[in-house]
């Protein structure tokens, strides 16, 4: 029971709410989690913080019963502690939100939050329930309509929903997995108050993020994870952001990504004129977008997720028809031809369902890597035999993907199901620059990336203009958007409503915040605080 | 107990002493990733399991010595034996790939036995249509007329499907009905053997240069074995070497990839369906020349349904195809055997019904395992109460456990007395 190194500087087991000794989880030869001290204290924000691959999530999925430890104790509120699945461990309550958030998009909100629990009434009708929910909606300083369906819900939303239900079946400790990442800079806002508000009323919080900022705003203490061991942990008041970083990476981060200026080419990588494109429920998402990416720029397309960057995405890599307009890439008219034609016209694609539209998780590494190579000329050479594949030389090219992704395998043979997200995101990087030999739509690119990884995929795409690509890279993140962008485009329902030209005059994060929410320009003219009507 | 925990949820612990329940619930399943050698295994036990109970069943039933012997020696040893089985498996090679192949891309295709039946209708018009042609143009222009009348037949459900999106499984299935009354039509007309009236329902024999050679092996084997498992070498082949395989496997995996990766998807559907239905319809033209050598309402045998069975048993693998299909042909003959002293064909059917659907589960239980729970020496901790299963929440490889006990404490509670003891 001695702990042999100490964590929590004070001996009073009580205090603490979670406490880890040696806990260990290995995946074959993987050692996952290896030996972690961890505690977390009552009445904090524990952040943590780790590279893609460090274990976080695999930590976090023992405490919440979802992997048992190879070895190890853990103690919860001064028991022992050892759930052998999620129910268990949210019976001494304990939950854990999950990136996806295992929703029932057709059914309400209300059903949502009782379904599965055992603590549900066992018969009720929807108003019964839809009162119930209410009750807990409004103990909990939520705005949200018990009745209304999940699938109209935005993600920031439906992530409220999955907080909630973990409150209602009694969680005093919430893990959050990354909740951020999928999040608008203003829901992020919102789950921040959230969370304070949560912690106020006694909730520990575990809060998993790749963005040290996050950590800085919310966190009372952090614990650093390295390789599956636990480096540090520290109160938030005695780091910042470099410090942090340097815990996490082992070494001093670089100097920051500073894109250069080069004189973007005259060829026109890929245009659009006058595309609408509507989506899958028939209504128009897109409307009368124009824009031209030339070899050798980047544009940077800001705005709220849902204003229709998806489907412009979509559209831009063919993978989605337009209602009206035209697209061109590289000179070539491909409106109405399919996502091979782009591929085969040098279009790379980092779309945003990383996970369920980029990767067959259940296949091979192997497979998955030559999705696109398949139809480049001088890669399907190597890689094939006539209509059969050489799957010795499919073997080598998964490797190199690997090795320019920095993948932590380097094994072809394993599923893209058992990598760690930021993992997953590495592969799906390397092998869309590598088919991108023209334009690449990037969507989120750096989404689940820790910083480092983050900072070298920037450093990746700026070298991938210096080389003569056009990537039109769409994200919520500003920072991305405003360090690698040369010109910043701001979309909302639907439209562009903005262009700047981010070498000479950068716009201002106010500005674009504002464009963003749907303030007009002449609504900017004004130094009035605009119309937002934020919940 | 644990302090958070809802006191109703508290399960009663049955007839297990505490001590034993502590024992127990040291263990627990733990769902985990599944080979597929793990697969394999968990099917061969589940066949032995079955077949085990076929056995006890027999031998109880079936009073006559040596039954066992009898049956073993009558099918794998005596010449009619063995050419039963290869006649029997001849067909299911190709019944089952023309479910297997659909599959893999999301489709399930349950008209093997229209397709069957639609490629040997046209195979035999085509042999009554040109009988002077010579004996090898002829077999292969009936091979031919068959996978073109099994593919025909798929067409309007193929169209249904990818243009309109309706279920292929009520359409194919409906086909099957239909073409029971086509091949009615043409054997009680123009295809009627003799002037019988009323009697069986049969058509004219095909001509004798349209039977399929017997190889010179234990009396003279059907040589339709040859051509099946010629198919089934092809198609597994291209499905697991060539780029129109891969790109099967990607629609396979759903409608956002398939889009992403550029794949076309109703050419795809259009080609593995085709296909299936092609080799179907083949199956049905090797029974036709290789062994009944007329037309019959019977000359599936129901082999075309059976396909279903042996392609859920093989899992998406094309080898174990093969294997499956001679397993159930060893059933089915042995079964015919049995018949002989009394036991009904439905049993038989009732063997390849548990085969399936205890193969099925076993498959599905051999992703949980059987692990000891860390730190589970102390026993019967205050942690382990109730039921309740985990679920998976992460997109990979999901990784899920059910406390032993409380698999043990369901069936001890809802024993035969309901868990209220003597
Ligand atoms: N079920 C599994 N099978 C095999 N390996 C696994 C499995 N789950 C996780 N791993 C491996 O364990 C390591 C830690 O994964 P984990 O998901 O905990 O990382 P993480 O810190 O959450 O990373 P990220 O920031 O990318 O989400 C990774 O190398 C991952 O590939
Ligand atoms: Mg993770």
């Amino acid at each position: 029971m001695q702990p042999d190194r100490s964590v929590g500087d004070e001996p009073d087991v009580p205090e603490l709410k979670l406490r880890l000794r040696d806990v260990r989880k290995s995946f074959g030869p993987l050692r996952a989690v290896d030996g972690v001290d961890f505690d977390c204290r009552i009445g904090e924000v524990h952040s943590i913080l780790g590279e893609n691959g460090a274990g976080k999530s695999t930590l976090m999925n023992i405490v919440a019963g979802v992997l048992s430890p190879d070895s190890g104790e853990m103690w919860l509120d001064g028991e022992p502690y050892e759930p052998t699945s999620p129910k268990r461990a949210m019976r001494r309550g304990v939950g854990m939100v999950h990136q996806n958030y295992q929703l029932v998009p057709r059914l309400s909100v209300a059903e949502n939050l009782f379904l599965g629990w055992e603590g549900a009434p066992r018969v009720a009708s929807l108003e019964k329930l839809a009162a119930i929910a209410e009750v807990a909606i409004e103990k909990h300083g939520f705005h949200m309509k018990p009745l209304a369906k999940v699938r109209e819900l935005s993600v920031g939303e439906q992530q409220r929903v999955a907080i909630l239900r973990a409150l209602v079946r009694g969680a005093s400790l919430l893990i959050l997995d990354e909740p951020t990442a999928t999040l608008t800079p203003q829901e992020c806002d919102s789950l921040f108050a959230i969370m304070r508000r949560l912690v106020g009323d006694g909730h520990v919080l575990i809060f998993i993020t790749h963005k040290l900022r996050e950590v800085m705003a919310v966190s009372s203490r952090v614990t650093v994870l390295r390789a599956g061991a636990r480096v540090a942990t520290l109160p938030i008041a005695e780091c910042d952001e470099r410090t942090l970083a340097k815990e996490m990476l082992g070494h001093d981060v670089d100097s920051p990504v500073k894109s250069s200026r080069v004189r973007r080419y005259k060829e026109v990588a890929l245009s659009l004129r006058g595309g609408t494109v509507v989506d899958g429920r028939g209504s128009r998402v897109v409307s009368d977008v124009s824009l031209e990416l030339r070899a050798r720029e980047i544009v940077g397309i800001a705005g709220v997720s849902g204003n229709g960057q998806r489907e412009l995405s979509e559209a831009a890599a063919g993978v989605r028809p337009l209602r009206t307009g035209r697209i061109e890439v590289g000179g070539v008219d491909l409106t109405g031809r399919g996502a091979a034609d782009f591929i085969r016209a040098g279009v790379g694609y980092i779309p945003e369902d990383r996970l369920t539209a980029g990767m067959v998780l259940r296949e091979s590494i192997a497979r998955n890597s030559i999705m696109k190579a398949l139809y480049l000329d001088s890669d399907r050479k190597t890689l094939t035999r006539g209509p059969f594949l050489k799957l010795g030389e499919v073997q080598r090219f998964a490797r190199q993907l690997l090795d320019q992704g920095q993948v932590s395998t380097r094994d072809p043979k394993v599923t893209v199901g058992s990598l760690s997200g930021g993992n997953i995101q590495r592969l799906l990087i390397a092998r869309e620059l590598r088919a991108a030999t023209r334009a690449l739509i990037a969507v989120h690119p750096t989404r689940g990336l820790d910083v480092g990884a983050m900072e070298r995929a920037w450093r990746i795409f700026l070298a991938a203009r210096d080389a003569g690509v056009g990537i039109l890279l769409i994200s919520e993140d500003l920072d991305e958007v405003l360090t690698l962008s040369d010109r910043v485009l701001v979309m909302y329902a639907g439209r562009i409503v903005g262009e700047f030209d981010n070498r000479e005059s950068p716009p201002s994060r106010e500005h674009l915040g504002l464009l963003m929410g749907g303030a007009t320009a002449a609504e900017l003219e004004r130094p009035a605080v605009g119309s937002e009507a934020g919940r | 107990m644990s302090s958070s925990a809802q006191p109703s949820a508290q399960p009663s612990t049955g007839r297990l002493t505490p001590r034993l329940r502590g024992w127990i619930s040291g263990w627990m399943l733990e769902r985990g990733p599944t080979s597929v050698t793990r697969d394999w295994i968990l099917r061969l036990v589940a066949i032995i399991v079955v077949l085990s109970v076929a056995v006890v069943y027999i031998v109880a039933t079936v009073h006559v010595p040596d039954i066992l012997g009898l049956v073993f020696r009558g099918t794998f040893t005596t010449e009619p034996g063995i050419q039963e089985l290869v006649v029997l498996a001849t067909p299911f090679f190709l019944t089952a790939l023309a479910v297997s192949i659909p599959l893999r891309v999301g489709l399930w295709n349950i008209g093997g036995e229209g397709q069957f039946f639609a490629g040997a209708w046209l195979a035999t018009g085509f042999s009554f249509w040109l009988p002077h042609l010579p004996g090898p143009l002829m077999i292969i222009g009936m091979l031919v007329a068959g996978a073109v009348g099994g593919a025909v037949w798929a067409v309007i459900p193929l169209l249904a499907k990818i243009y309109l999106n309706v279920n292929e499984i009520i359409t194919t299935l409906m086909l099957n009905l239909i073409v029971v009354y086509w091949v009615a039509y043409w054997l009680t007309g123009a295809w009627r053997y003799g002037f019988s009236q009323g009697g069986t329902i049969e058509s004219k024999f095909i001509p004798s240069q349209a039977h399929l050679p017997l190889l010179p092996f234990q009396g003279g084997i059907d040589s339709g074995i040859l051509v099946a498992v010629g198919l089934l070498a092809v198609v597994g082949f291209v499905l697991h070497y060539s780029v129109a395989g891969y790109r099967s496997r990607i629609v396979g995996s759903g409608p956002d990839v398939a889009a992403f990766a550029g794949v076309r998807v109703r050419r795809t559907i259009a080609v593995s369906l085709l296909l299936a239905a092609a080799l179907a319809g083949v199956a049905g033209v090797l029974q036709l020349t290789g062994n009944s050598y007329q037309l019959t309402p019977g000359l599936s045998n129901n082999t075309g349904y059976l396909g279903i069975a042996v392609a859920v048993l093989a899992g998406d693998s094309v080898i174990g195809v093969g294997v499956m299909s001679c397993l159930l042909a060893v059933i089915m003959s042995a079964g015919q055997i049995v018949q002989v002293y009394g036991v009904s064909s439905e049993d038989v059917f009732i063997i390849i019904g548990l085969l399936l659907l205890l193969s099925t589960v076993a498959t599905r239980l051999g992703q949980y395992r059987l692990v000891r729970r860390p730190g589970a020496a102390r026993v019967g901790s205050s942690t382990l109460a109730g039921a309740g299963g985990g679920r998976s929440l992460e997109a990979r490889e999901p990784t899920t456990r059910v406390g032993v006990s409380e698999v043990v404490s369901l069936v001890v509670e809802t024993g035969p007395d309901g868990g209220q003891g003597a």
